[in-house]
């Protein structure tokens, strides 16, 4: 290979944009602190159940709109199977449980999550919330949040909890 | 060719200064108010919704470059 040839190559593996994840991959492992009780929740425990992962800051406005919402849909659907889980990327943790308590939230809320495990996750855009199924496959992957979406969200969820595990 | 060589040897070389950007979860302190280009909100909003008209184009000020990168 000529000495440009192999200039350009390197050029082009350097620009390649970076792996995010997809549909269809396993989802990493993922764990954190439980903003309510200081335990550690690691994502592979929750195996067997579906689980809708939202990572959120307080100063994202689409985030704050989306939490009472999660709430409503883990009240709903946690007694067929569904597991709401937010990873939290504030520096302001008074800030978070503010938010927190007043949006109703009652699903776990992990913070300390490393950046190595958020970068493996792809995160294009805050909120950014990645469905993994029973087995532990992402389903479906969505960057940002708009109410107008959330009846196809809450589509896909019943869909997963309609499988069984495999 | 000794140019095109220098050329995209200080191409690599600069790029490395953008390797790591500012991830979307890294953004608390862009997404301040007091980080925008603009000093005040509304008259902010409002030249946008003027560029925008003008334009024929949305995005840009708040999306991949600052601000919380929301949506």
């Amino acid at each position: 290979m000529k000495p440009l040839q192999r200039l350009s190559l390197l050029l082009a593996l350097w620009m390649a944009p970076a792996y995010a994840l997809q549909p269809g991959d396993v989802a990493p492992d993922l764990s954190g602190t439980k903003l309510d009780s200081g335990a550690t929740l690691s994502l592979s425990t929750l195996r067997g159940t579906v689980v809708y992962l939202d990572f959120w800051a307080t100063w994202c406005a689409p985030c704050r709109v989306s939490l009472p919402l999660l709430a409503q849909l883990q009240q709903e659907l946690g007694p067929r199977g569904l597991q709401v889980i937010g990873v939290n990327a504030d520096q302001d943790e008074a800030a978070v449980r503010r938010w927190v308590l007043d949006s109703g939230v009652h699903y776990p809320v992990l913070r300390g999550v490393k950046d190595e495990t958020l970068k493996a996750y792809g995160i294009a855009a805050m909120p950014s919330t990645y469905l993994i199924d029973r087995t532990g496959r992402v389903r479906a992957v969505h960057a940002g949040f708009r109410t107008s979406q959330f009846k196809a969200v809450r589509e896909e969820i019943e869909s997963l909890l309609g499988e069984s595990k495999k | 060719m000794k140019n095109i060589m220098q050329a995209l040897l200080m191409a690599l070389a600069l790029s490395g200064c953008a390797a790591d950007p500012v991830q979307p979860w890294q953004r608390e302190y862009l997404a301040r108010p007091e980080m925008s280009f603009e000093s005040g909100y509304l008259s902010g909003a409002m030249r946008t919704h003027t560029f925008v008209s003008k334009e024929a184009a949305s995005g840009g000020p708040a999306l991949a470059g600052g601000g919380c990168g929301c949506n």
